[in-house]
Parts: C-alpha cells; sequence; structure tokens
C-alpha cells in the first residue's frame, strides 16, 4: 500500500515536471580559474543580422569579478539589462560591467541581463556554434564555442527570467 | 496506518494527481484563474488599419473577429523581449490541440517602420510561426493605436540612421471573442502560463460576467 502512494506521489511529480518549466541541469560550458560558465546559448538570428547570448557565470573565489566586455568575431556584442520605466516602456540599456560577487552565480537570461549581437556577418543558424570572448576583470580573458540554438530551443532550455 | 487511512491517503493522491491534470489542460474558464495580469478594467478591441506582410490592407478588428487574438508591439531588430515572447507563444501553439490553437491569431505590430519592411518582418515572424500576422504603418499611426490601448508610445534609443534601440510596451495584450481584452502577458510570462491560459481565453464566456 506504502508503494503504490508512493508511486502515485512520483506520479504527481512526473505531472508537475511536464506541466511546468524543464530544469534541467546546468552545463558547464567553459572555465578558468575561479570562474567557471554554464548553459551559454547563442539564439538564431530570427532578423538577419540581429541576435543573442547568453550564459551563467560563477565566482568560486573568496573576491568579487566584473564581467567587463563580451566580443565575438561574429559581429557587435553588447552586454545590456532589461529596464520598464514609470510610464511603461521597456527597453535595453547597456551594462557597464557585470558584477559577479564572490562565491555566487550570476545568470544571462531571456527578459533580464542579456548580450545583444548585432551587425552579423552572416546569420546564426541553429545547429551552427560561434566563439565568444568575455573579458573579466580579474579572470581577464575566457574564450570559448557556444552552441547555436532557435529562440524555441533556448527558451525551453533556459525558462523565461520571471518578473514578478 | 489504518485501512481506511490508507484509503483516504490514497484517494487524495489521486485527487492530487487529477488536479496536476486539469491545470496543464485547464478546462475550467474562470478568469480569476489566469495566469496573465488581469486588467482592472476590460480594454475594447482597438479599431485600425495596417498592412500586412503581403502588402495588403489589414482590418484588425475585422479579419481577428471570432478569434482570440495576442496582439503585440515590438520590432526584428530586438534580441531578447520581442523573440522571446513570439517564440513562447510558437512553442505553445504547437504543443496545443489543433482545435484549440487554430482560434488564436497572432498579430505583431512593428514599432520601427523605418527598418522594418514587409519583408523584413515576414522573414522574421517565419522564424517562430508563418501564420504569424506582421503589419506595418507609420509611426504616428502606431502610436495612435498604443494610446487607444491605453499603452506609451514607442520611443527610439540612440542617435544612428540604422543603429538604435526602440523602447516600447512590452506585454501582450490577448483580445477574447467578446472583442475586448480582459488580460495582458508581460514580459517574463512564460510557456506554462501561456499553456495554462489560452485554453481558458479560447472557451471563456465572459458575457455572463
Amino acid at each position: 500500500m506504502k508503494q503504490r502512494i508512493i508511486g502515485v506521489a512520483a506520479l504527481v511529480a512526473v505531472l508537475s515536471y511536464a506541466c511546468g518549466e524543464r530544469q534541467p541541469e546546468r552545463v558547464l560550458t567553459a572555465s578558468k580559474g575561479h570562474i567557471a560558465i554554464y548553459d551559454a546559448v547563442a539564439t538564431a538570428s530570427a532578423a538577419p543580422d540581429v541576435s543573442s547570448l547568453y550564459f551563467t557565470i560563477a565566482n568560486a573565489a573568496t573576491s568579487p569579478d566584473t564581467l567587463i566586455a563580451v566580443s565575438t568575431a561574429a559581429g557587435t556584442a553588447s552586454l545590456h539589462t532589461v529596464v520598464t520605466d514609470s510610464s511603461g516602456v521597456t527597453s535595453m540599456r547597456p551594462l557597464v560591467g557585470l558584477v559577479i560577487p564572490a562565491g555566487a552565480s550570476v545568470g544571462l537570461a531571456p527578459g533580464g541581463y542579456h548580450v545583444m549581437l548585432t551587425g552579423l556577418r552572416r546569420p546564426l543558424v541553429a545547429g551552427d556554434s560561434i566563439f565568444i570572448v568575455l573579458d573579466l576583470a580579474r579572470a581577464n580573458l575566457l574564450r570559448f564555442r557556444v552552441p547555436v540554438l532557435t529562440y524555441t530551443e533556448m527558451v525551453e532550455r533556459l525558462g523565461t527570467l520571471d518578473h514578478e | 496506518m489504518t485501512p481506511i487511512l490508507r484509503k483516504a491517503a490514497l484517494a487524495a493522491a489521486l485527487a492530487t494527481v487529477a488536479l496536476s491534470v486539469a491545470s496543464c489542460g485547464g478546462d475550467s474558464p474562470r478568469p480569476g484563474e489566469l495566469h496573465g495580469a488581469v486588467l482592472p478594467a476590460p480594454l475594447p478591441k482597438a479599431d485600425f488599419t495596417l498592412t500586412n506582410t503581403a502588402g495588403e490592407p489589414f482590418a484588425f478588428r475585422e479579419e481577428t473577429q471570432g478569434y482570440v487574438t495576442l496582439l503585440f508591439f515590438g520590432y526584428t531588430s530586438c534580441p531578447d523581449i520581442c523573440p522571446v515572447h513570439m517564440a513562447n507563444i510558437a512553442a505553445v501553439l504547437r504543443k496545443l490541440p489543433p482545435q484549440t490553437a487554430s482560434r488564436v491569431k497572432v498579430v505583431m505590430v512593428t514599432v520601427d517602420p523605418e527598418r522594418d519592411t514587409p519583408e523584413r518582418l515576414r522573414t522574421w515572424l517565419n522564424a517562430f510561426d508563418p501564420s504569424f500576422v506582421g503589419l506595418t504603418g507609420s509611426t504616428e499611426e502606431v502610436n495612435g493605436i498604443l494610446r487607444s490601448l491605453m499603452l506609451p508610445p514607442a520611443v527610439k534609443q540612440g542617435e544612428g540612421e540604422t543603429d538604435y534601440l526602440m523602447g516600447h510596451a512590452a506585454q501582450v495584450i490577448a483580445f477574447t471573442t467578446d472583442d475586448r481584452a480582459h488580460v495582458v502577458y508581460p514580459s517574463g510570462t512564460r510557456q506554462v502560463d501561456w499553456a495554462h491560459d489560452l485554453p481558458l481565453l479560447v472557451e471563456a464566456d465572459w458575457r455572463s460576467e
């Protein structure tokens, strides 16, 4: 009997999982010293010259580090945050240095911090990958490859930052 | 556990399963249960005509009559908010039963007519769903529509000729078959929210309110 109840409870868990956003294990993309990059994703261009990049930076050091810039040969990369003003206008603002606190992670995710890619030499296509370079104040340069997913695949992988 | 307690525990567990299943399908169209942001007062359906991506006039009110219509104002050079909304809606519509999905129309009005030609808008929308309607009009026309929906006008940010950003209202407005909008979906709305609400919006009988 106890087993049946546990079985039903497991079914509830599976159904809740199926209904909710998937929360997969985070995948290590790259690391250097105290910095680890997880779940780096570039999106396939919907408009031919525009795209976006997302990743999570984890800082294992006992002091903060700062992401100063992102660059790629694929195009121009701009670090952005999203703000909504009192009139209800939502817009992107350049982010001048993203602090990664000691022993903490900061995520770039849909609807929040992201890297805007513009002036793409050619559209990013799902299944391809691009190299990006992060410039951090203490860890210096990290160069790694990022897979290109469609926006739909990206959102299903990362979920959407919930503003509420 | 006594036999009665066991039976009660099993019944409770099964009821939880039933609730879990119901929350996926959403068969009780009570507005209070919507995940979207319910408006303090419903908005009348906007009445305007703009140009679709085939270059033809599109009379919004007439063309969307009888459908749940998701109206969004955005632009194709937008890397995050706009494509994320479109990708989420498209993904959920593909997963819903066809008889529900076919009762939903998605209309995107560009707030960036300088760069968003009908062709560019079509290419962009096709990345999500070829059935999504793309509309272009002058800045004045689009700002007039935004004003009629009590939304702020779009704002150009940056001095570049072609290199600038647009600030814009980021919510998707859901018009229902009663030709009113009772609920909007802000940036950050997840697929689970759309999957929950769209069947309710399709089935809802707002006249009984």
